[in-house]
């Protein structure tokens, strides 16, 4: 059987900053070893360590014990609990204490000191099932994405050839969580297979990213979301040099990103990917508008789609997104099939919400849709119009909030007397958008 | 405890739905000791973000998510505006 490392990094080379200490890689070895035979049981591990260090340490202790990482869509308790329901001999692995779980867990934080650092750097089964990313279903099931351990660690090596800061040693702070693929790949898998020092914690404010980028030596990288980036120049505080900066999730837009490569200064790429193949494309924004597709993918038309294939994936992926595919191998992104949204880097479908708002007692009618863009560089949010003749706006707000992640709640949501519909019962959009910005401006 | 706003509590209801196209809501909607965030007003983390870049730009004070007093600074309206007034003092 194929077995390949854990990682390519040398022993003695730093791979964490970790409550303001370096942790070689022999150290942070060491550490998942004395973890993984700390872990009792031998079913797979739900990994809710909100820490980037304590997360890696996780899922490193869980590949060396053979055992599956299962990571949720998002840390609502609800996910959880219906997570644990479908893998009960699962166990949770977390850096706090959580209440009332009722489920096996192991409190990281709460673990003896490491055992001696490691004298080698441990193999794992390539074919072991590393990771299972369960994608957000904004309601309904969530979808599952395997990830054997060649395609954990052949990303790593595609990501850091594609993309990654370069041979010099290189300090990473992250604005997003580990637990989601772009995470995953750049903060958790990338200092496993490339000279990068990734730093623990996880500023939100851009007080807190500035504070903590400025103590770095450089270089220096920050991984982060259009969200983020936008925050961080228009903040009135001065910005501090950053020699790489990377964004994914949104497509950023040409005058953030020229602003945010002139202010720093540094080296912006965004990077284009999703849950099922991973990081797959790139670009730098200031100096090119189509993204160069990885070396190790291919593009297949699938009929209006296209068909992602890589040796190292288990199976061949289909874009949601519509692409414009270039002569040179480069392509255009062209929008997205209309049902499913993605708001702040969170996937739901629009049919899916709106079957969640018509549940609502005293609901006639309604829909959840995305309204047409502005371009201020804010996050797209959705909106609705409902006919609830005995509902206040307030109490339909309330019964939403508790069903649905708050990224999706609609904003504005405006009750109105019916909707235009035609008499087949569809919703023309033309119909849709002028009803809604008809109400926008007699509330406005 | 009051459910009233007081007028400086009311100024910066203000400020919260200006800065996050809350158009449907109006200033006293804001109940002072109501959860704001993850609540019923259906505000998430990237609210937070940008209600701290308008705070910043408005009353000049930085919110840090980096201590533990941070959960109870966002807490509700009441909370957060005894925040900045103890910091801009």
């Amino acid at each position: 059987m194929t077995d390949l490392p854990l990682m390519t990094r040398s022993l003695n080379e730093p791979v964490a900053l970790h409550l303001g200490q370096p942790v070689s890689a022999a150290q942070f070895i060491g550490q998942a070893q004395t973890l993984a035979g700390a872990m009792p049981g031998d079913g797979a591990i739900v990994n809710l360590c909100q820490d980037r260090y304590a997360f890696g340490l996780a899922l490193a202790a869980a590949l060396l014990a053979g055992r599956t990482t299962l990571l949720p869509a998002n840390r609502l308790p609800a996910t959880i609990d219906d997570l644990l329901r479908d893998h009960p001999d699962s166990m949770v692995i977390s850096d706090h204490f959580i209440e009332g779980l009722g489920h096996r867990q192991l409190d990281i934080s709460a673990m003896p000191d490491c055992r001696d650092p490691a004298d080698q750097v441990p193999r794992i089964p390539a074919d072991l099932l590393a990771v299972i990313v369960f994608t957000s279903g904004s309601t309904g099931p969530a979808s599952r994405v395997l990830k054997p351990w060649r395609t954990l660690h052949d990303s790593g090596l595609i990501n850091a050839a594609e993309y990654g800061p370069g041979p010099e040693l290189t300090h990473l702070v992250a604005t997003v969580p580990p637990q989601h693929m772009w995470g995953l790949e750049t903060t958790v898998l990338m200092p496993w297979f490339a000279p990068v020092v990734i730093v623990s914690g996880q500023p939100f404010f851009a007080a807190d990213i500035l504070a903590l980028i400025s103590e770095l030596p450089r270089p220096r990288a920050l991984v982060s979301t259009p969200v983020h980036l936008r925050n961080l120049v228009e903040c009135p505080q001065p910005l501090v040099p950053i020699d790489r900066i990377y964004s994914a999730t949104a497509p950023l837009s040409q005058s953030l990103a020229r602003q945010l490569e002139s202010d720093c200064p540094g080296r912006l790429t965004e990077v284009y990917g999703c849950s099922e193949a991973g990081c797959l494309a790139r670009r730098e924004p200031v100096r090119e508008q189509a993204w160069r597709l990885f070396q190790a993918f291919t593009l297949v038309r699938i009929g209006p789609r296209f068909r992602v294939e890589a040796a190292h994936l288990p199976e061949a992926v289909t874009l949601l997104d519509r692409l414009e595919l270039h002569g040179d191998g480069r392509f255009q992104l062209i929008g997205r099939d209309s049902d499913l949204v993605n708001v702040a880097g969170k996937r739901a479908s629009l049919s899916d919400l709106t079957q969640t708002l018509l549940d609502i007692d005293g609901v006639l009618d309604g829909i959840i849709f995305q309204p047409p863009e502005s371009d201020d560089g804010r996050v797209a949010r959705l909106a609705a119009l409902v006919v609830a003749p005995g509902l206040k706006a307030s109490e339909l707000r309330r019964a939403l909030a508790r069903r649905i992640d708050p990224a999706f709640m609609p904003r504005p949501l405006r009750l109105v007397e019916s909707l235009p519909r035609a008499e087949s019962g569809k919703l023309p959009r033309q119909s849709l958008v002028s009803l809604y910005e008809q109400v926008c401006e007699t509330a406005g | 405890m009051s459910a009233e706003q007081t007028p400086s509590e009311h100024k910066l209801a203000e400020l919260i739905i200006e800065s996050l196209n809350l158009e449907d809501l109006e200033p006293q909607d804001i109940e002072p000791e109501k959860q704001l965030f993850g609540g019923e007003y259906g505000l998430d983390s990237i609210d937070a973000l940008e209600l701290a870049l308008a705070i910043s730009k408005t009353y000049g004070v930085q919110l840090k998510a980096d201590d533990e007093k941070n959960r109870h600074v966002f807490a509700n309206l009441r909370a957060l505006n005894a925040h900045i007034e103890s910091q801009r003092a």
